[in-house]
């Protein structure tokens, strides 16, 4: 039972790390339609700019935290452009391989020119990394609480900005006909640009959660987050933001209990199946609509 | 003949088959992944079948080719309702299961792999495989041009219009895919007495991206486009110069980048070919009339 | 009728011309005249680059060093560098350009994938790849074009659990975490399991690490519910690095976890700084084998900001003595008419050898295998490893 206990805690915290970086994928699907694969990679490149300013500045922390988020604004916008021509034309493959091409030039930036393509590791002093409340076998730490604690801000904090700022039901119009977006007024490109940076920014306070919740990062944690969060998107219906939060949390729990109870060699395939399970019943996802 | 022009045209081929077992589906839009894990069964079967029973190569094909069948069929019927990328989740899920069922699997090698398969005579083979590449080539061209090949335009416009002029989706969409996971199978045989080794790790994420890439650089409204991708992009590692050695993967995806952001469709898509057989056929027409 | 039949003939042509063109003007085969081109296939892109870098500076290291006390038989040696990417189907490209190019023998590929890719043709070409590393199981399979210098698997499963048991007597039940892509690592584990059988000491059983996971807190879990308060990691760096993180989290002490070689490295270090004092394990990085090793390491550390050489990168220094011991041996020409004779020779010389002076160990090669390779137990002590026995087999 303990152990059982364990799994489960192991699982929300494993679902928290997801759900805060689905955020950023179902913003942009939403917005852009695009199935941006290279915004995990992004996510951990902010984390290896924090890392770098840590090691410059002497582990000052208002300067990482605020170098990930500008840096991830501003790579994000700066990316931006190469997807304008694929969202016009609605194009979601060819949208979706480019941003697969940015993100094998990711890695290769981070196994190659950042720590001679060695893994890097966050000062444990700087993270609460040390705060963990231990009963039995059980662990709950400070830094996945906090993960889940910030997915679950920024999920409402984007709710509200979608629904009720003018920007945001801007972007809401775009994405839901970019036709008659157009003929009121509302500039997609801009929209477009802006939903990137705006996922940028995300990307930017996601990469300071993950950096106190991992503690560490390397060159192949784009690809092994970008999978699960496809899984994620796939299980709840592409674009959903409160299904992607419930999803990912479902996920990790899904995981947790497949690592911890069926022979290890199964647990990547076994999470996959079960989704292939649920998407046989309804395929356009847990939380989709018929259409 | 050199031994790399004979591998380089191998693995060409190996992959332009991949690449339009995936474009054919995707001519639905599915992005249906079934090849690589028929791709994954036929490898082991034509190891195994080679090793411990002694076929020939052709009869490997024959079973290739039905084991293709056995595995898509049942899957299919379900997979016709699934939207593009939910199909990737499930192929994928498929592929995976397929790699750990034969890493736990002792008599097919289990982690480790099987060795020592027949060498075939090379200038053989690439008969074999080339010979391949033209029937399936054929078979996809003639699909391409037969009403079919307009059923599928249709579906990929807008599917329940599609259905209003009576094309049955779902029958399209598992014949296809059956086609598809022949291709697959095929293409594994061909693949495991090239390299002379199968191992479960050889079908895995980055073969499945490498595809796609081929499939959208070379254009995903023509089969012409992926013989020419083919070859482009499994060369661009091979021919770099030596103080590029190690950047072959930026290399790789600055061009590819590049050209879908110059031709946002692929290398070539159907105008070109429009074109390209225009101008051949005049360039013809002007040569024969000089010599009349 | 004349119009079609030139129709035709200029198709036929035109179709010929285009099939021809990727045939004419590629690599043909150049005399070994001047200096001793060796092939070396390495992987230098992807996520672990970092590492195939680190191994290419190693044999560019040693290159200087040969060249430099003067090459091999009077002429120097020069390593064509290869991506062989750990992609199977790269990996036989490139050995069939090495062929393709009269080499007399190549070093590589590091790693099992890409030569369980490219060795049945360098078996079927019969030329010699100096792997190092990469085919400790799959070495019989391409007898006799293949070496392993690793440490064997067999002589560390007799030695490691008496040796740590002897120095943690409280050890009771051992579970193991071991990486199920590398067939190697599952038998070790095996071997572990059996050897404290032989001790009277009970087994939590293996529990299978699979690759691409963010988070291993659930394996630790269930490692810990088998009762086990010792542990054995045959998993990669960054796996490691988490399930320390994890089991020490949850309360397990370092000095019963062992973790074995290939999983012991800067990365590792680096990531669990704080919290590995005390762990066991086989390998250390800054522990002065050699001179020779120590000297390779400072010189890596002085251009690498202190970081010490990955853990394999001695292999690849110990491939490079080698050729050239075999080429100078076997009093080796280099002339393109006696290039299959001389690659088999090369293999012979190679496959077996008595008291080889490597880098690190001194070894014999039996059947492409190293033998009497010491097995050594290191201690974590203020993040340096220390010795703290050896066993010779």
């Amino acid at each position: 039972m303990q152990a059982f206990i364990s799994q489960l805690i192991c699982g929300i915290e494993l679902g928290s790390i997801y759900a805060v970086v689905v955020i950023g994928y179902n913003l942009l699907v939403l917005v852009t339609s695009i199935l941006h694969w290279g915004y995990a990679h992004l996510l951990v490149l902010s984390m290896y700019v924090a890392w770098l300013v840590f090691g410059v500045t002497n582990n000052s922390l208002a300067l990482g935290v605020s170098a990930a988020i500008v840096f991830g604004i501003m790579a994000s916008t700066a990316i931006a452009p190469l997807f304008l021509p694929f969202i016009r034309r609605g194009a979601h493959l060819e949208g979706f391989v480019i941003s697969a091409g940015i993100a094998s030039i990711i890695v290769e930036i981070q196994s190659h020119w950042i720590n001679y393509g060695l893994a890097i590791a966050f000062p444990p002093a700087l993270l609460m990394g040390d705060t963990t409340i231990r009963f039995g076998m059980s662990t709950i730490s400070a830094g996945r609480l906090l993960t889940l604690f910030v997915s679950i801000i920024l999920m409402l904090a984007f709710f509200y900005f979608l629904n009720r700022s003018k920007q945001g039901r801007m972007l809401r119009a775009v994405a839901q006909d970019s036709v008659v977006a157009r003929i009121l007024g509302i500039s997609v490109p801009k929209m477009s640009i802006l939903s990137f940076a705006l996922s940028g920014l995300l990307a930017g306070i996601t990469a300071i959660c993950l950096a106190v919740a991992l503690g560490t990062a390397g060159p192949s944690l784009g690809d092994q987050l970008a999978i699960k969060c496809l899984s994620v998107l796939i299980l709840a219906s592409v674009g959903n933001l409160k299904g992607g939060l419930v999803c990912a949390i479902i996920l990790g729990v899904l995981d947790s209990m497949i690592m911890g109870y069926l022979p290890g060699d199964w647990a990547n395939t076994s999470a996959l199946l079960v989704i292939v399970g649920v998407l046989m019943f309804k395929p356009e996802g847990l939380f989709g609509a018929k259409n | 003949m050199t031994l790399f022009q004979f591998y380089f045209a191998e693995f060409s081929a190996i992959y332009i088959l991949l690449a339009w077992a995936v474009y054919l589906t995707f001519r639905i839009n599915q992005l249906y992944l079934g090849p690589l894990y028929s791709m994954c069964l036929g490898a082991y079967f034509g190891a195994y079948a080679a090793l411990n029973w002694g076929w020939p190569f052709w009869l490997i094909f024959i079973g290739a080719v039905g084991l293709s069948l056995l595995f898509s069929l049942i899957p299919s019927f379900r997979f016709a309702r699934l939207g593009a990328f939910a199909i990737v989740i499930a192929t994928m899920a498929l592929l995976f299961m397929v790699q750990t069922v034969i890493r736990n699997w002792e008599a097919l090698g289990g982690a480790r792999g099987l060795f020592n398969i027949p060498h075939i005579p090379r200038q053989i083979w690439l008969g074999v495989t080339y010979g391949f590449v033209l029937i399936i080539g054929f078979c996809v061209y003639r699909l391409d041009h037969s009403h079919i090949g307009r059923a599928m335009d249709a579906v990929h416009f807008d599917r329940d219009v599609a259905a209003t002029l009576g094309i049955d989706v779902s029958r399209l969409s598992i014949q296809l895919q059956l086609f598809s996971s022949v291709i697959g199978g095929i293409a594994g045989v061909l693949y495991v007495f090239t390299l002379g080794s199968v191992f479960p790790d050889a079908f895995g994420f980055f073969l499945l991206m490498y595809v796609i890439t081929i499939v959208v650089f070379g254009g995903m409204y023509t089969m012409w486009g992926i013989i020419i991708a083919s070859p482009v992009l499994w060369g661009v590692g091979q021919f770099l110069p030596a103080g590029l050695v190690g950047f072959s993967v930026i290399v790789f995806n600055v061009l590819l980048i590049g050209v879908l952001l110059i031709r946002p469709s692929g290398m070539i898509n159907r105008k070109s070919v429009r074109a390209i057989t225009n101008g051949c056929k005049d360039l013809l027409q002007r040569f024969t009339d000089f010599h009349k | 009728m004349r119009g079609r039949m030139y129709k035709t003939i200029y198709c036929a042509l035109g179709v010929l011309i285009i099939l021809t063109l990727p045939i004419n003007g590629l690599a043909q085969p150049k005399p070994v005249v001047k200096e001793w081109r060796i092939p070396t296939l390495i992987f230098l892109s992807g996520p672990f680059a970092g590492h195939g870098v680190a191994i290419k500076w190693v044999i560019e290291e040693v290159a200087a060093e040969i060249n430099a006390s003067g090459g091999i038989a009077g002429k120097p040696i020069v390593n064509d560098f290869m991506d062989s990417a750990m992609d199977p189907t790269k990996a036989a490209a490139c050995m069939s350009r090495a062929i393709d190019g009269g080499a007399l023998c190549v070093i590589g590929p590091p790693t099992e994938l890409e030569c369980k890719g490219s060795l049945p043709l360098a078996k079927q070409e019969g030329i010699f790849a100096f792997s190092a590393m990469g085919t400790e199981t799959t070495t019989p399979e391409f007898a006799p074009w293949t070496i392993y210098v690793g440490r064997g698997t067999a002589d560390r499963v007799k030695a490691t659990i008496p040796m740590w048991v002897g120095v943690e007597p409280d050890i009771k039940m051992v579970a193991g975490f071991v990486f199920t892509v590398f067939d190697a690592w599952i038998r070790e584990w095996q071997g572990h399991e059996k050897t404290a059988a032989g001790l009277g000491i009970k087994s939590g059983g293996k529990i299978d690490v699979s690759p691409g996971m963010v988070d291993y807190g659930p394996l630790v879990v269930k490692a810990l519910n088998t009762g086990a308060n010792a542990f054995i990691l045959i998993t990669t760096e960054e796996i490691n690095a988490k399930l320390v993180k994890e089991l020490v989290n949850r309360g397990s002490a370092p000095s019963h976890i062992w973790i074995q070689s290939g999983g012991m490295g800067t990365s590792f270090m680096s990531q669990t700084k704080g919290i590995n004092e005390g762990i066991y394990s086989n390998e250390s990085l800054t522990y002065e084998y050699t001179s020779r090793w120590a000297k390779l390491n400072s010189s890596y550390a002085k251009s690498h900001g202190g970081l010490p050489l990955v853990g394999t990168a001695y292999a690849f220094a110990d491939m490079m003595y080698m050729i050239k011991a075999a080429i100078e041996h076997e009093a080796i020409t280099g002339d393109p008419a006696k290039l299959k004779e001389e690659r088999k020779r090369i293999s012979d010389y190679a496959f077996n050898q008595k008291g080889f002076k490597g880098v690190k160990f001194t070894y014999d090669v039996v059947n492409g295998v190293a033998r009497g390779v010491p097995v050594p137990l290191f201690q974590i002590r203020e993040n340096k490893g220390a010795l703290v026995s050896e066993r010779v087999p």
